[in-house]
């Protein structure tokens, strides 16, 4: 999905069209819905906005409520025709997450028993306190795209849950470049995000916290 | 009462956003750290529960909180996941929408396998799905619940990263570091 993102090459666009033939289920003005030719399970469908965007966040608050609707909608369709006992609605971003394709796509994968694919989220217990300052690093941020004010919610002080202040995640041993990351914050550093609650030692805290990802292995 | 979200949204430990609707938090039991859930404060069992409207509005939010996560920390991915049913992994009985953020080796198992089927089984399979989808769906709505959120303080939804000039925007720059 590296490639030059150039949407008249786009495969996805080329079968929205009807350039490329595809196994349509479901469009309107927005989306299309299409049988995945190489299946995760039986029933798995890709639902493709029309319009090409790359990454599924870049696409407007509305059209993301549209599709969410019809994933709605088309789920249950699947659990009734397929006798599925569940669906797996995934929007990968990234490769890393499961994107292999320039096109920002949703995908809805009935599951039955015993289908021995991924898809299953493992748990872990983090621990309280470093939500919270991950919570408190974000409230700037949340502030100003929702003006919505964590703090001024807080009206409940949850502090009998820090007495579980056990010891912090083990380190991991990875060390993801931080220096390199924050060069692509900075275009939005214009959002002001140290500006509010001087999070700047709370930048630091978003480094530490990311490296404490994936601890569990 | 047992409900494992239920109790989240009374107990507002991590909470990240909220309206009459809907509770945005960090999950506590999360496949990692900076795992956000969205819910409805109404305990609905599954998505075929939730009304249309807020199933609308939980995505438009999860827009939101997507670049978040992508724009305020060093992730490289992200999935956007609904586990519906208990066959999809659904273990509380509570409509949950997640954003799992991904970094590189962080082994979380949301991968899978493609398979190899018939033309013609899928064409079977189309058949069902096209008799589901004959009738023009119309959505239910609601006046004053949201499809967007509309904060003044970003640009037009989605203008800010789309793309200018054939540049990358930050996002896909953000991600194509990964191999």
């Amino acid at each position: 999905m590296t490639e030059q993102p150039d949407p008249s090459q786009c495969i996805f666009c080329k079968i929205i069209k009807g350039e490329i033939n595809s196994l349509k289920v479901y469009e309107d003005e927005q989306c299309i819905a299409i049988l995945d030719i190489n299946p995760a399970t039986k029933g798995h469908l890709l639902l493709i906005p029309k319009e090409h965007y790359q990454l599924l966040p870049q696409l407007p608050e509305e059209m993301m409520a549209h599709l969410g609707q019809v994933a709605k909608w088309l789920t249950n369709a699947a659990m009734k025709l397929f006798g599925a006992t569940g669906v797996s609605i995934n929007g990968p971003t990234g490769g890393l997450a499961g994107q292999n394709a320039p096109h920002a796509i949703l995908h809805l994968i009935p599951r039955y028993p015993e289908d021995n694919i991924g898809l299953v989220v493992p748990k872990q217990n983090i621990p309280l306190d470093q939500l919270k300052k991950l919570q408190m690093s974000l409230a700037p941020k949340i502030k100003e795209l929702l003006g919505f004010d964590i703090n001024g919610d807080q009206s409940n002080a949850s502090s009998p849950q820090s007495a579980e202040e056990s010891k912090p995640e083990a380190e991991s041993p990875k060390q993801l470049p931080p220096a390199e990351e924050s060069e692509v914050r900075s275009p939005k550093s214009e959002d002001a995000q140290s500006s509010e609650e001087s999070p700047d030692s709370e930048g630091s805290t978003l480094d530490d916290i990311t490296e404490m990802f994936g601890g569990s292995k | 009462m047992s409900c494992e979200l239920c109790n989240a949204i009374q107990n507002k430990n991590t909470i990240l956003f909220e309206d009459e609707d809907i509770y945005v938090f960090l999950a506590e039991k999360a496949a990692t750290m900076a795992h956000i859930i969205i819910t409805t404060k109404e305990h609905f069992e599954t998505i075929e529960q939730v009304p249309d409207y807020l199933v609308a509005w939980c995505f438009a939010i999860s827009s939101k909180f997507s670049k978040l996560i992508l724009e305020s920390l060093n992730v490289q991915g992200l999935n956007l996941l609904v586990e519906v049913g208990a066959g999809a992994g659904q273990v509380q009985p509570h409509f949950v929408l997640n954003l799992i953020p991904r970094v590189q080796n962080d082994n979380l198992p949301l991968t899978w396998q493609p398979t190899k089927v018939e033309q013609n089984e899928l064409m079977e399979h189309q058949a069902l799905y096209k008799k589901a989808t004959a009738n023009r769906w119309v959505f239910e709505q609601k006046e004053g619940v949201k499809t967007t959120t509309n904060s003044p303080a970003t640009p037009s939804n989605g203008e800010v990263i789309k793309q200018v000039d054939g540049e990358d925007n930050y996002l896909i720059k953000q991600l194509k570091r990964m191999p």
